[in-house]
């Protein structure tokens, strides 16, 4: 019945979106996310929105949906410059960004002055979300944020009876908000942390070294990591190296792309490494219909991934898809709207206007949305937040840097968790 | 050493010289043949050498920076910062800062992933804000940027391509985030490759930036053997030439020094050729070279000298010591016509000579012979025919080769016609001499001759004289009545009978037209004198005869004799001139001795003359003013300045006691120059306190009337109602004014100046005066108004002059009106203006003030004195 209302929707749709394409041409929705170095990411998070976008044939709305990719390399210049390029495109109509915070943290106000609408698929800095209380706002996340890992990293520490915490995190704004949050909700666990240090995006053997010996020599025995794939794997390295028996655990940054590659599964397994992830990546906890779907859009277009793991990035094409599905919805509604014009201005106020009050209800992999999003006042500081704390489990990488439930821990884990 | 063996040796020494140096000179350029190729060997060798050391030093420096730059570029703030994280500029500039503590480092700047400069820092002689060096950058920068290139070495680029005082690198390194470049660092150095290169030594490579305006580079391609080294671990390379100049130069030192050395060890063995040679060689060829020329010389002199004293013009002959003649030339036959035959074996003055002439001549003759010495004499001989003839003689002893006398040899040369010129000139100098010290008409001595007698006499302070001053009565007269011829005779009869009445001693002279002077003999006195004078007189005042008319004048004469005490004589002339003046001032025709009384007034005079001197310097003349009235209506019309001379010591004088001496000294232009500007002076000053003069007249010489600013001292002054009058005296238009002069007195009259002719009647009483001058006032004489109380005839005058006036258009004043009668009487002769003393005297500028002020002076037609009308009014008063 569900297959058949569904079969049914679709032909409705393809075939009322295609009388509309014609009529009401293109909008363009673009991607600004690190497609050089976390390509992983970037490239997951397209392939979700696309696949997304597929279900309907590519069309929301009676508009042609075109993708527009852009790499900003990590780079907060490049970033903005993407953004200004979307300003200027009267057909642009949304922009979701990559796993990166910090580009956007740095150009938060001229993000805002310009009124971009711009739909987080994994970005995880809190303040994105909670900028600028009595005006617009113009951010979206579809993604836990990182006020929420603070106290999902210190409650787990605490739960594993972890005793001499050590702290290490990036040396940017993402990175210091997490430290400042798990150090908060540690001292509230009466569990203060014995180490802290900042280390910068690119360390080399030697920084990593030191800090690996500086954790030996105070006995740590539970590392909470906030970095991204190449400093946590270099880091990991060295802790390997000195042979420290310790736990970590990371935030999903460490995702960010190819860390897999820069860290044996061995090293992995030995340190326990356990990362913060929305829990419906795991499997199980996820719609395996809407998953299905999604995996068969994705194999329309030309990615065949025969479950989540394969995809190389999950995080990023799930948080992509259930993102799509929310932008097409939230597109439908406010075309309806008597408002809408060709003015790309207005548009993109109604497209906001319409993220912040979704009449219907969206069926994504991760969750079923009812008002994913609402409208941010001092009372409901997390209603841009498609997701909360609640959605937060721990996974980890199997041989093939896949992510897996953390029940399919090795013994050796299992060993840790047990303690 | 004689000319010949000076010839003979500097041939030889020349010869052996010239091989010397041909030696030299071969040796020194085949060296330089051979040194030049192995030099530059040496040379390019040894630049290389230094290229290399050089490269490496230079690559190290270079090497330095490129790794602080590297270094730089690999930092985590750097790049954070690069990539838009702004919370790291501050540590991104302390860190650039840092590279600028080396002096090298000149500019810095980050480059965005668009090219954009993010961050620049630089020295002012950088290459930042240099728009060509700005565009190049941009551009190596925009190509770094557009590919992705792996982790490398920073680049190296010059800024330009040449050598330069100080020379410019840019180390550009791209700024690598995540593996990508997304940034560039270009860091600027600058250092003087003088510190580290050779002079000469360019450097190569890849250039991001030339200079412009840089001279062209030289030829340092390998085929103009240019030398290339490779700076290690860049694209850079040196280039250097050779010094060809150096090696050229290092030849030239190698050759300079290999001929020091010859010349040091080849100079004794030539030396040694040359002594030799000149003794073996030389000597002989020279002693008998030597013998050949004397003998041919010999020869020579001899026939020149037969030639020569054959030819001679003068005579030349041989005597012996006793002066017989034993040779002559054919010269002395033409000069004394004796033929050498006649001549021979006579003695010469025993031939030439009359017995008792040529005394003086002949004993020094004797002395040359007897001292076998050279005299030259002169002598007067007679030739054979009788006839006289002026000799020079010329007598010198002839030596053999062993200094012995021969004979003596006598030259006689004809200077008779010298002798008639000589005389001559003696005579003209004589005469030239007598016409400058003697009066050409006269005869007598002149000025010159006098003052050469008396003169001495004065400057050794000789014995006493007596001197008599002449000056003829009437000369002047008897020139302008007969004519000058008549005046020449009279001077030349007077002047005979000076010559006959003095004595030998006495000095007559004529100093001056009718002028004379006689300096009497020594000793003799001023009675003398006298009597000289008195015979003198009588004979001067006798008639003199000229073309049937006769001549009369007389003379005066003035007497000063040194022998009384009060007369020095330096001073003779100066006292007999005042004696001569005291005959004149006594009625002429007189003798006047130079007394003690006439020496005292001529010390009076003297002094007086000083103190006037002093008086006009000093400004002690003061204008006084007497007024002038209407005749009939009684006002006051103005007054005329009249000069009073204010004494420090005798307090007021009279103009009647110092005006001959103005005028003897010829002050009279000074003194009215100063009453005139004091006159205008008080006027303007009564002006000031509320008292007008209508009208001021003031008396003006001929020396003032052509001062040109007489008009310009008035125009200095405020007087804007007062005319001011120039009074002439009647004599001064008649005998003294100039078609100039009265040019001057018009133009004065056409600036406003009334002129009035003064004192009419005193003198010629001149219609022509009248016409000439055409004044605008007359004013008449006193002489001629004193009278006009008690003589009617005087009165008719008065009136007739008032007519004449009336003719003419000019009015007429009358002077010297002293009492009530001469006023009434003026005024019934037709008089418009009166001036005398029933009005005013001459008073000073105050009294003056009081008595206009109080109107206190007498009615024209009320006064009565009731006493005696010829008592002076202003006695009265006082």
């Amino acid at each position: 019945m569900r297959v058949l209302f569904a079969l049914i929707l679709a032909v409705v749709v393809v075939n009322s979106a295609s009388v509309w394409a014609q009529d009401r041409g293109a909008l363009n929705v673009y991607i600004d996310a690190d497609f050089s170095t976390n390509w992983e990411s970037a490239q997951s998070i397209e392939q979700g929105l696309r696949a997304a976008f597929q279900t309907m044939g590519g069309q929301a709305a009676g508009y042609q949906l075109n993708i527009v990719p852009l790499d900003h390399r990590t780079n907060a210049r490049r970033s903005i410059n993407n953004l200004r390029q979307f300003d200027a495109d009267p057909d642009g109509i949304a922009v979701v960004g990559g796993m990166h915070s910090p580009v956007y943290i740095n150009h938060l106000d001229e993000i805002l002055d310009r009124e971009v609408p711009l739909l987080l698929a994994w970005s995880a800095a809190g303040v994105l979300t909670r900028q600028r209380m009595g005006g617009e706002n113009w951010i979206f996340r579809l993604s836990v944020d990182d006020f929420q890992v603070g106290p999902f990293l210190a409650r787990e520490m605490s739960l594993h009876r972890c005793q001499r915490i050590g702290l290490v995190v990036l040396d940017n704004a993402w990175g210091r908000g997490n430290l400042a949050s798990v150090s908060a909700n540690l001292r509230d666990l009466s569990l203060p942390h014995v180490y802290e240090t900042t280390i910068a995006t690119e360390i080399g053997p030697a920084r990593a070294g030191h800090v690996a010996a500086e954790l030996s020599t105070l006995n740590v025995d539970c590392l909470g990591l906030v970095g991204n794939s190449h400093n946590s794997a270099a880091l990991m390295m060295a802790v390997d190296e000195l042979g420290l028996d310790l736990e970590i655990f990371s935030h999903w940054g460490l995702l960010s792309g190819g860390f897999a590659e820069l860290v044996p599964h061995e090293v992995r397994t030995r340190l326990g490494l356990r990362i913060v992830q929305t829990c419906g990546l795991n499997d199980g906890r996820h719609d395996a219909a809407t998953l299905r779907q999604a995996l068969s859009s994705a194999a329309q277009l030309g990615w065949s991934y025969e479950s989540l793991s394969d995809v190389p990035a999950p995080a990023g094409f799930v948080h992509g898809f259930d993102l799509g599905l929310i932008l097409m919805a939230a597109l439908d509604q406010a075309t309806q709207t008597v408002d809408w014009s060709e003015d790309p201005d207005l548009r993109r106020y109604l497209l906001r206007e319409a993220l912040e009050a979704l009449d219907q209800p969206i069926r994504g992999i991760l969750r079923h949305y009812h008002r994913p999003f609402g409208e941010v006042s001092d009372a409901t500081l997390f209603n841009h937040e498609a997701l909360s704390g609640e959605d937060l489990c721990f996974a980890q990488l199997d041989e093939r840097g896949r992510l897996v439930d953390l029940a399919a821990f090795s013994p050796l884990n299992e060993a840790a968790l047990g303690r | 050493m004689t000319e010949l063996a000076r010839k003979f040796t500097t041939r030889f020494v020349g010869l052996v010289v010239a091989g010397y140096l041909i030696g030299l000179i071969s040796v020194g350029w085949a060296v330089w043949l051979v040194s030049q190729p192995i030099l530059a060997d040496m040379t390019r060798q040894s630049l290389i050498d230094l290229l290399t050391v050089e490269a490496s030093s230079l690559a190290a420096e270079l090497d330095r920076h490129i790794d602080a730059v590297e270094y730089l570029a690999q930092d985590d703030a750097v790049k954070e910062y690069t990539v838009g994280f702004e919370a790291f500029r501050s540590t991104t500039e302390d860190l650039v800062d840092v590279l600028f503590s080396d002096p090298a480092v000149h500019g810095a700047a980050i480059f965005s992933f668009e090219g954009e400069v993010l961050f620049a820092r630089g020295r002012r002689t950088g290459w930042l804000g240099r728009t060509e060096f700005e565009s190049s950058v941009n551009t190596i920068v925009a190509e770094l940027l557009n590919m992705d290139t792996p982790n490398g070495r920073p680049e190296l680029r010059l800024f330009t391509g040449r050598a330069v005082d100080v020379t410019h690198f840019a180390v550009i390194q791209p700024i690598r985030y995540r593996g990508l470049t997304e940034g560039v660092l270009v860091v600027e150095v600058a250092f003087d490759l003088a510190e580290f290169l050779p002079t000469g030594t360019y450097i190569d490579g890849p250039v991001l930036a030339a200079l412009g305006g840089l001279p062209p580079a030289p030829d340092l391609s390998e085929n103009a053997g240019a030398i290339r080294q490779s700076l290690p671990g860049t694209a850079l390379q040196l280039i250097a030439s050779p010094d060809s100049a150096s090696t050229e130069q290092t030849g030239r030192n190698l050759v300079m020094s290999v001929l020091r050395a010859l010349i040091v060890v080849l100079a004794l063995p030539f030396i040694a050729i040359i002594v030799v040679g000149n003794r073996v060689i030389v000597a002989p060829q020279e002693q008998l070279a030597k013998s050949e020329r004397a003998l041919m010389q010999q020869r020579n002199e001899l026939s020149e000298l037969a030639a020569i004293v054959h030819a001679f013009h003068d005579a030349i002959l041989t005597t012996d010591a006793e002066q017989r003649i034993l040779w002559t030339n054919p010269a002395f036959e033409r000069l004394t016509g004796y033929t050498e035959e006649e001549a021979l074996g006579g003695r010469l003055p025993d031939i030439l000579e009359n017995p008792g002439d040529n005394v003086e001549a002949n004993a020094e003759m004797q002395l040359a012979y007897a001292a076998c010495g050279t005299v030259r004499t002169e002598h007067l001989y007679y030739r054979a025919d009788g006839t006289p003839v002026w000799v020079s003689a010329i007598i010198t002893p002839v030596l053999d080769d062993d200094d012995q006398v021969l004979h003596f040899a006598v030259i006689l040369a004809d200077i008779t016609t010298n002798k008639v010129y000589e005389d001559e000139l003696k005579r003209q100098q004589a005469e030239t001499r007598y016409r400058s010290l003697h009066d050409a008409l006269t005869g007598l001595p002149n000025r010159r001759y006098f003052d050469d007698v008396i003169t001495p006499l004065i400057d050794d302070d000789a014995a006493d004289r007596c001197l008599v001053r002449i000056d003829l009565d009437h000369f002047k007269a008897v020139n302008d009545s007969f004519g000058h011829a008549a005046g020449d005779q009279v001077l030349c009869v007077v002047a005979d009978h000076m010559r006959t009445w003095c004595d030998r001693d006495d000095f007559p002279a004529r100093v001056g037209g009718d002028e004379f002077l006689i300096l009497m003999a020594d000793e003799k006195t001023e009675e003398d004198a006298e009597k000289l004078c008195q015979s003198l007189r009588r004979e001067i005042s006798k008639d003199i005869p000229f073309e049937g008319s006769i001549c009369r004048v007389g003379a005066s004469f003035g007497i000063a004799s040194s022998m009384v005490s009060f007369v020095q004589l330096k001073d003779l002339l100066v006292s007999a001139d005042a004696a001569l003046y005291k005959s004149k001032d006594d009625g002429r025709n007189r003798i006047t001795l130079y007394t003690p009384e006439l020496h005292a007034q001529v010390q009076e005079n003297r002094r007086i003359a000083i103190e006037l001197e002093a008086a006009i310097e000093r400004e002690e003349f003061e204008p006084w003013f007497q007024p002038q009235f209407d005749a009939t209506s009684g006002e006051l019309v103005g007054v005329e300045a009249l000069a009073r001379w204010i004494h420090p010591d005798r307090g007021v004088v009279e103009p009647w006691r110092f005006m001959p001496s103005i005028e003897k000294l010829a002050l009279t232009d000074d003194m009215d120059s100063i009453i005139y500007r004091k006159g205008l002076r008080a006027v303007e000053q009564l002006y000031s306190r509320g008292i007008q003069i209508p009208r001021i007249s003031f008396n003006v010489s001929t020396q003032q009337i052509e001062n040109p600013l007489l008009g310009t001292i008035a125009e200095s002054f405020t007087l804007p109602d007062t005319m001011i009058s120039l009074e002439i005296l009647e004599s001064v238009v008649i005998e003294e004014m100039s078609d100039e002069k009265l040019s001057n007195l018009f133009a004065l009259r056409e600036r406003g100046f009334r002129l009035e002719l003064d004192d009419f009647g005193s003198g010629h009483a001149s219609i022509a005066g009248l016409l000439k001058l055409r004044p605008d006032v007359i004013k008449i004489d006193k002489v001629l108004v004193q009278p006009v109380v008690q003589s009617t005839v005087a009165q008719e005058l008065i009136s007739s002059i008032v007519d004449i006036g009336r003719a003419l258009g000019v009015e007429v004043t009358a002077e010297g009106a002293e009492s009530r009668d001469h006023v009434e009487i003026l005024r019934g002769c037709g008089c418009r203006y009166l001036q005398g003393f029933y009005f005013s005297r001459p008073i000073p500028l105050d009294q003056l003030a009081h008595r206009i002020s109080t109107d206190d002076f007498p009615d024209v037609g009320t006064v009565d004195w009731g006493l005696d009308d010829n008592v002076d009014p202003a006695q009265k008063s006082a």
